[in-house]
C-alpha cells in the first residue's frame, strides 16, 4: 500500500490530483485496500468494513474544482471484493476564470465476482462553471455494479439554476469487453441541450443509475414504478448483458436524495445483501 | 456452375431518385406507423399536449438529436455502404445498441430495420444486403436506410432519413392528440425547413451524442405501460 503525496500537484493556479485504489479480499473473506495512491484534491477516509463491504469515503478537502484542475480516478474492485465508494459532501465546480474546464477522468473496473457501488453526493456546477467528466466502467461477466450519477442544476437557493457555462459528460460501460452503454453530451444553457431537463421541472435534478448483478438480478420493476410521483419522473429497463438502467428527473434535491435512498434499498434487497450504511444518503 | 439467385438475375438497375420516393412513401410497409418512439408516454404524462407543444418538442429535442448524432452517424453508415464495407456496417450497428439505451428504442429501431431489410432483399437485392441479412437480420433502421439509399449522394440520403424521423413523430401525434392533417403537415413543413437549414453542416460534423433524458424516460415508461396504442 502506498500513499503518494510527494510529487507537486499544483501548477500555476490549477491542481492535478489522482486516486488509484484497489480492493481485494483476504483469505478469510475480509475485503481490504491492497493499494491506494492519492494526491490533492483527493483525500480518503479510513476504509472500514460495513455489512460485508469495504466502505471508502472520497473526500475533497478543497473548496471544489476550479478551471484547469484535473483529477484522475482509477478504482478497481478485485476478484470477489465488495467495495463501496462514496463522498461525504457535494462535488462543486466553481466559475471558470479561463477557457480551460476542470476535468475529471474516472476509470472503474470490477473483476470477477466483485461488486462496486459508486454513490457520490450531488454534482453542483456553479454559475459560470466549465467541467468535463469522462467515465469508463469495465465489468467482468459476473461482476456486480451499482453506479449513481446525480447532477444538480446549480446552487438553486442562491438563484443559480442552470447558470453554468458548459458541462461535458462522456461515459462508456462495458461488460466482458462488450460495449453496453455509451453517452456523450454537452450541456450548454445557451443552446437546446437543457430543453429536456427544463420541460418537466424548472430546476430538475438529473439522476442516472447503472446496475448489474453478479448473477441474474431479480429486477424490482413494480417497486421502481411506484417511485414516480409528482416530484419524480422515472423510467427503468434492461440494457444488454444483464445490465440495467434507471433514469429520473426530480423536482428538487430532497426528491433526488429520497430517490437514491429508495433505489439503494430496493437493489440491495433484491440482491439479497444488507445495504452498507453511508450516513447522509441513507437516513 | 454455381447457383445464382433469381433476384440477382432479374433485378434491373434502379433509378435512385425514384427508389428514394418509393422507399419513403407512406405506403412503404416498413412498419414505422406502429411506433411513436416514446411520444405516446410524453402525451400521456402531459409533457406534450397540443400542436404548439409538439412543434416545440420537435424543434428543441428531436431536430438537435438528429443534427448532432443521427445524421453524422448516418453519414458514416452511408459511406460504409457506398464502399460495400459490411464489416464497418456491422460495427456501427452493434455500437448503436450502446447509444440507444431504452430497450424499446433499440427494439423499435431493429424492428423497422429488419422490415426494411426484408423488403430490400426483395426489391433491391445486392451482395451487401445479403451479407447484412445473414449476419444481423434485425439490423438498426439507420444502418439499413444507409444501404437502401447508398446510390444517392449522402446529402439526399440523409435528408430522407431525417424526413422519416420527423414524419414518424408527427404522424404518430395525430393519433395521440387533437391535431388535424393540415396542422400536422404545417408542423412537418416548418420542422423540415429547420432541418434543411442545418443538415449540410451536420454532415460535416464528426458526430456527438445528445442529451434527452425526458424522451429516454418516456420510452422506458412506455415499455411498462398497462395499455398503449403504439409498439414504442
Amino acid at each position: 500500500m502506498s500513499t503518494s503525496l510527494s510529487e507537486p500537484g499544483i501548477t500555476g493556479r490549477s491542481i492535478r490530483g489522482h486516486l488509484e485504489l484497489r480492493g481485494d479480499v483476504r483469505a478469510d473473506g475480509t475485503p481490504f485496500l491492497s493499494r491506494q495512491s492519492f494526491r490533492a484534491p483527493v483525500h480518503l477516509s479510513k476504509a472500514h468494513v460495513e455489512s460485508g463491504s469495504l466502505l471508502v469515503h472520497l473526500v475533497n478537502p478543497t473548496a471544489g474544482f476550479f478551471d484547469g484542475d484535473r483529477l484522475d480516478l482509477d478504482v478497481t474492485a478485485g476478484a470477489g471484493c465488495r467495495l463501496v465508494m462514496s463522498t461525504p459532501g457535494a462535488s462543486r465546480v466553481h466559475r471558470a476564470r479561463s477557457e480551460s474546464p476542470a476535468v475529471c477522468e474516472q476509470r472503474l473496473r470490477v473483476e470477477s465476482g466483485a461488486f462496486l457501488e459508486w454513490i457520490p453526493e450531488p454534482f453542483i456546477p456553479q454559475a459560470g462553471a466549465r467541467y468535463v467528466q469522462r467515465t469508463e466502467i469495465d465489468l467482468d461477466r459476473d461482476a456486480g455494479l451499482l453506479f449513481f450519477e446525480w447532477i444538480a442544476p446549480g446552487r438553486v437557493a442562491r438563484g443559480e439554476t442552470f447558470a453554468y457555462r458548459d458541462l461535458r459528460w462522456e461515459l462508456d460501460l462495458r461488460r466482458a469487453g462488450r460495449l453496453i452503454a455509451r453517452e456523450r453530451y454537452t450541456l450548454d444553457p445557451l443552446d437546446q441541450s437543457l430543453a429536456a431537463l427544463r420541460l418537466k421541472f424548472p430546476a430538475a435534478h438529473y439522476v442516472t443509475v447503472f446496475l448489474a448483478g453478479p448473477d441474474e438480478l431479480p429486477w424490482p420493476g413494480d417497486e421502481l414504478d411506484v417511485l414516480t410521483t409528482e416530484r419524480t419522473y422515472l423510467g427503468h429497463g434492461p440494457l444488454l448483458e444483464n445490465v440495467w438502467m434507471i433514469r429520473a428527473l426530480c423536482a428538487d434535491s430532497l426528491a433526488a436524495r429520497s430517490l437514491l435512498a429508495e433505489i439503494r434499498g430496493l437493489f440491495y434487497h433484491a440482491a439479497g445483501h444488507p445495504a452498507p450504511r453511508l450516513g447522509k444518503l441513507t437516513t | 456452375m454455381p447457383e445464382t439467385r433469381d433476384s440477382e438475375q432479374a433485378v434491373p438497375a434502379v433509378d435512385p431518385m425514384l427508389w428514394l420516393m418509393q422507399a419513403n412513401d407512406s405506403q412503404y410497409p416498413s412498419g414505422a406507423y406502429a411506433h411513436s418512439y416514446g411520444l405516446e408516454e410524453l402525451v400521456e404524462a402531459g409533457v406534450v399536449t397540443d400542436a404548439g407543444g409538439l412543434e416545440q418538442f420537435l424543434e428543441s429535442q428531436i431536430l438537435p438529436a438528429l443534427l448532432t448524432f443521427e445524421i453524422p452517424y448516418f453519414a458514416q453508415a452511408h459511406a460504409a455502404a457506398g464502399q460495400d464495407d459490411g464489416a464497418r456496417l456491422l460495427e456501427l450497428d452493434a455500437e448503436l445498441d450502446a447509444w440507444r439505451l431504452p430497450a424499446e428504442t433499440r427494439d423499435a429501431s431493429r424492428r423497422i430495420g429488419s422490415q426494411r431489410l426484408a423488403l430490400l432483399r426483395q426489391l433491391a437485392p445486392s451482395p451487401l444486403v445479403e451479407e447484412l441479412a445473414a449476419a444481423r437480420p434485425f439490423s438498426h433502421h439507420l444502418v439499413v436506410t444507409a444501404i437502401e439509399l447508398a446510390a444517392l449522394p449522402v446529402s439526399h440520403a440523409a435528408r430522407a432519413f431525417g424526413f422519416q424521423t420527423v414524419t414518424g413523430f408527427a404522424t404518430a401525434s395525430m393519433k395521440l392528440m387533437r391535431l388535424g392533417q393540415t396542422a400536422c403537415q404545417g408542423i412537418i413543413r416548418r420542422s423540415l425547413d429547420r432541418l434543411g437549414g442545418e443538415i449540410d453542416s451536420a454532415l460535416c460534423h464528426p458526430g456527438d451524442g445528445w442529451f434527452n433524458p425526458l424522451l429516454e424516460i418516456a420510452s422506458l415508461r412506455h415499455a411498462r405501460a398497462h395499455s398503449r396504442l403504439f409498439i414504442s
